[in-house]
């Protein structure tokens, strides 16, 4: 009877299944999609239109558009800059300084304002294994400087990869291997972290063309971008990455009717790492000896 | 963090006698039947009460059609067997969430003996938290609401639980494929007090231990009913009800999620004379809620709660046949915990404390042979008192003001007429015309994440800034009969509006801020639709076809432009077969095919390419449709009686062909392939044989 039991429970649990399906997708009239970022490392804008559902080829800037971003008492033009591929200039922002974005472009005026946070320097990073529900799990850790601990702060985190391994030859460089948001709530005073998960062991072994993109391959190369934003573009960010699952744009700091954002803040990056497997350790909690229990924030 | 975060979060009124007190002297054999006496047990109810009904949309569950219709694992529910009837649909495939004419779950109220049970799902909502054993009866108001029910603007579902038997013992055990449950019922002082226990536990940790991998995981939830009735004097009945469900889920010693029920009634019933009578009941409920997860550096609890005590009395007197009149008022401290959390060394927490209070009056009045009315009035006041602080919020969901009210004092006040009414036109004894007007209202917000019974919903109840939100129902309706009872048919039609319907922010999630306030946007709905039920009563094969067409549609500012769009939980066509087939004495043979039209999705209608990825770009909300759904579910009892003893085997078969209908669509670029997009489905459950066995003494 138990063992009945015990198949039918595995027949139920095994019948639930993931199949590609087609639909149909009604098309839109393309719209404009701006990104504007004025950082420590320079001030750039790309602008390009939204594509077909069913387009796999990848957008370029668009010339043409008439790009200032003023701010500090100065107004800087922004130089269309094909290599590139986006509208640049290598004059930096301050942090504490306030934006503007002015962008004219296909008879189309669009603007926008951001503030610049102080940058939060990296202070580790590291990969770790951690064991969860039998398996291990490829983790990644980061603690850094909370450049204000007295008010919250917004995060946005980009992780980058260079790989020349043969499954990922083609894809995009260019591409994060992962992004995410954060904030400070509940970090130790003057101190930030951030813990993800990855990979399991199993699916890097495993190696199967469905996570190709997932696994981590020994020889790649990777750092942590960390880029303090003020709260609006935060919540673009964080309505962008939830609206593709919910399937609702974000609301854009841009007027004009586009879409996109202008977001202003400082950028630090961690140390690069050389993938390379046989060295990562298991996860160490004797880190969170930074963290003062007692200390409620 | 936030990355650990969500990988874990993925992963994972009371009634006119609700609680059905033997009430001497009722002669109303309506009344009498589904309202009283409790010691017979329901086991159908005519066509011609069904059509006679002066209610317009009124549906009464029977527990011994329940205990046929084939379900999930073969567990008995009386949530899912709502989801067969006109105007009712399941929130999704499994899903013990039902939405009522265009509602959401969260706005229908459910009642057990009284007392509002806030989360009614086990394990993620595949289960009600109600057991078959202690049930009698159900009764789903989707149209005209009685004036002594209020706290859900969509719909009230009043459960009442079964009394022990006061002149002997029964025992009864049931081995399924995820539960067993066991029952003993009987009389404490024979004749004059009875008891009844039931009790449900899943044993899925057991298989869980089994395996090497998930050994150390926990995966259970069990409930527990008891209910004792005394006969105090001639006129004087006490009957005490407790109920309490409750789930653990955990992840080895980094994940845990907790949450339950507790509810509690006692009803003093007191018979003034044959045509008067009077409840006076004293309710307790609480749903506490509990999750946590500790990973890494990341440390993380949040507990939440809605608890609520209340007091009712409740008149019924019939001066004469043509009028049955019920007029009351009730009282009820509420505190609602929206959440207290520990996000590592942050310690917040948000709780509300409030005061409703209701009058009522209605009056079923049979004006002629033609003509009946059942009428009634209720006014709702809810008053949000101090001890917390209370905030005033712009636009973008930021804080501009701040106030501590005293505690206990009154911050805002909320009075609110309710009118209802429901008048039934006799065409002949066979065919009546109904048509309804009720206002219903709802003090306690639920925002879910998703369709499954989880315990990461955030509560709030009503308050400077957030109104009470509100319904307004006209629905029509024709019944009708064959000479012979054999066959009936209805139809109705129905309008409904909705204002003060909250919703997460886009972007927003249950964890983004503690003030609950700042993640929700307002706004209001519109459902309107076309029911149709044909029942086969008579014969060795009976049962019924329901069909219900719909639209929903919800306008709140900051979403979709502030236009109209379509609900996340429009369906427009649902068709529902069941049969049930007595072959012999010993086998009865069931069956449901289910149909629906896809439901309302969001697909995207663009892409475009930031910061090296590519994104979706959704021009309108819920624009699309996912693929129809369909599915057969077939069952089989053999009944044995040896001596005293009855013996029943319970075969069945959920999606008997294997149709992998949709549970989520997912869309994901792909560059590599020509369409650029891949389009995938997940399906929940294939086909999922179950046999359980049940011994009754």
């Amino acid at each position: 009877m138990k063992q009945i039991i015990y198949i039918i429970i595995c027949i139920a649990a095994l019948s639930a299944c993931t199949k590609e399906i087609d639909f149909e997708f009604r098309d839109e009239a393309p719209l404009v999609v701006i990104e504007g970022k004025v950082t420590n490392e320079g001030r750039t804008v790309i602008i390009s239109r939204t594509r077909s559902v069913n387009d796999s080829v990848h957008s370029h800037c668009l010339p043409g558009a008439n790009i200032v971003i003023s701010g500090g008492g100065a107004d800087t033009p922004l130089i269309y800059d094909a290599a590139a591929d986006c509208y640049y200039s290598s004059i930096p922002g301050e942090a504490g300084q306030t934006y503007q974005l002015s962008v004219d472009f296909d008879g189309q005026h669009y603007e926008a304002e951001a503030t610049m946070p102080d940058a939060a320097p990296i202070m580790t990073s590291e990969f770790s294994w951690v064991t969860m529900m039998g398996q291990r799990m490829l983790c990644y850790e980061m603690w850094g400087v909370d450049p204000e601990p007295d008010v919250r702060n917004y995060y946005w985190v980009r992780m980058n990869r260079i790989s020349h391994h043969p499954h990922l030859e083609g894809t995009r460089q260019t591409a994060p291997y992962s992004w995410d948001l954060m904030d400070d709530r509940g970090c130790p005073p003057g101190q930030i972290f951030l813990d993800w998960m990855l990979v399991s062991e199993k699916k890097m072994d495993d190696d199967e063309e469905k996570d190709w993109k997932r696994i981590i391959y020994d020889g790649d190369s990777l750092w942590l971008t960390l880029m303090t934003v003020d709260p609006k573009v935060y919540d673009y960010l964080y309505q962008l990455g939830m609206g593709q699952h919910h399937g609702a744009n974000p609301r854009s700091n841009i007027t004009g009717g586009c879409m996109g954002y202008f977001a202003a803040g400082s950028i630090t990056r961690s140390d690069t790492i050389v993938f390379s497997r046989a060295t990562i350790r298991e996860w160490d909690n004797s880190l969170l000896s930074k963290i003062n229990k007692n200390t409620k924030k | 963090m936030k990355k650990v975060r969500k990988l874990v979060f993925r992963i994972a009124a009371a009634a006119v006698v609700a609680a059905p007190l033997p009430c001497m002297g009722q002669e109303d054999p309506d009344i009498a039947r589904e309202k009283t006496l409790q010691e017979v047990t329901i086991t159908s109810r005519s066509a011609q009460k069904r059509v006679d009904e002066v209610q317009i949309g009124v549906e009464k569950v029977e527990i011994a059609t329940l205990a046929k219709v084939p379900q999930l694992f073969g567990e008995k529910d009386i949530i899912k067997s709502l989801q067969l009837l006109p105007g009712v649909k399941s929130e999704s495939e499994g899903s013990g969430g039902y939405q009522v004419r265009g509602g959401t779950a969260a706005q229908n109220l459910i009642l057990l003996d009284g007392a509002t049970v806030y989360n009614a799902g086990h394990l993620m909502g595949l289960f009600s938290t109600f057991n078959d054993d202690a049930l009698m009866s159900g009764a789903l108001y989707k149209g005209m609401v009685p004036a002594q029910f209020g706290g859900g603007s969509s719909s009230v579902f009043d459960i009442s639980t079964r009394s022990g038997n006061v002149n002997d013992y029964h025992y009864g055990a049931t081995v399924g494929l995820l539960s067993a449950k066991v029952m003993a019922e009987g009389p404490i002082q024979e004749g004059k007090s009875s008891f009844l226990v039931s009790g449900r536990r899943s044993y899925l940790d057991l298989f869980l231990k089994a395996t090497d991998d998930y050994k150390n995981n926990t995966l259970h939830f069990y409930d527990a009913n008891v209910r004792l009735n005394f006969h105090l004097t001639q006129r004087d009945v006490l009957a005490l009800s407790f109920f309490h469900g409750f789930d653990n889920m955990g992840l080895e010693d980094m994940m845990y999620m907790k949450w339950g029920n507790t509810a509690a009634t006692a009803n003093w019933l007191h018979t003034f004379c044959d045509q008067h009578y009077a409840n006076t009941r004293l309710i307790y409920s609480d749903f506490s809620s509990n999750i946590g997860m500790n990973v890494m550096s990341m440390d993380y609890t949040s507990k939440g709660f809605i608890r609520h005590a209340t007091l009712n009395h409740q008149q019924t007197w019939m001066p004469g046949d043509r009028h049955h009149v019920n007029y009351g008022l009730e009282a009820t401290y509420l505190q609602v915990q929206s959440a207290e959390w520990d996000l590592t060394l942050l310690h917040q927490r948000e709780k509300r404390n409030a005061l409703t209070g209701a009058l009522w009056i209605g009056d079923d009045w049979k004006i002629c042979p033609a003509l009946q009315l059942q009428a009634g009035v209720r006014l709702h006041l809810f008053s949000a008192l101090g001890g917390s602080p209370y905030y005033q919020i712009d636009a973008d969901g930021n804080i501009t003001d701040t106030t501590n009210p005293a505690s206990g004092s009154l911050v805002k006040t909320y009075a609110e007429i309710e009118p209802r009414v429901s008048a039934k036109v006799s065409l002949n004894p066979q065919h009546n015309l109904k048509i309804g007007y009720s206002r219903t209202s709802q003090d306690v917000h639920a925002l879910n994440n998703g369709s499954m019974s989880m315990p990461f919903s955030r509560y709030l109840v009503s308050s400077n800034i957030v109104k009470p939100e509100q319904a307004d129902q006209v629905s029509l309706g024709w019944t009708g009969v064959t000479n012979d009872g054999a066959y009936d048919f209805s139809a109705e039609t129905y309008f409904k509006t909705m204002r003060n319907v909250y919703d997460y922010r886009d972007g927003k999630l249950f964890y983004s801020e503690i003030e609950v306030e700042r993640l929700i946007l307002g706004g209001k709905g519109r459902a309107y639709g076309l029911e149709l039920c044909a029942h086969k009563n008579k014969g060795p094969l009976t049962g019924w076809i329901s069909y219900t067409l719909a639209w929903s549609e919800n306008k709140i500012e900051g979403i979709n432009g502030g236009r109209w769009y379509t609900a996340s939980n429009d369906r427009r066509h649902d068709l529902s077969i069941v049969g049930m087939y007595q072959l012999s004495p010993a086998w009865d043979l069931a069956a449901t095919w289910h149909y629906n039209t896809g439901q309302a999705l969001s697909a995207p209608s663009a892409k475009y390419d930031m910061d090296g990825s590519t994104f979706y770009s959704y021009s309108e909300r819920n624009g699309y449709r996912a693929p129809a759904c369909h599915r057969l579910d077939l069952s089989a009892n053999y009944t044995r009686k040896h001596g005293k003893a009855t013996h029943v085997w319970s075969f069945g078969v959920y999606n008997a062909y294997n149709r992998y209908n949709p549970y989520v669509i997912r869309f994901t670029n792909d560059d590599k392939k020509l369409s650029g997009t891949k389009v995938e489905q997940t399906s929940l459950f294939g086909i999922v044989p179950s046999v359980s066995f049940t011994l009754k003494y």
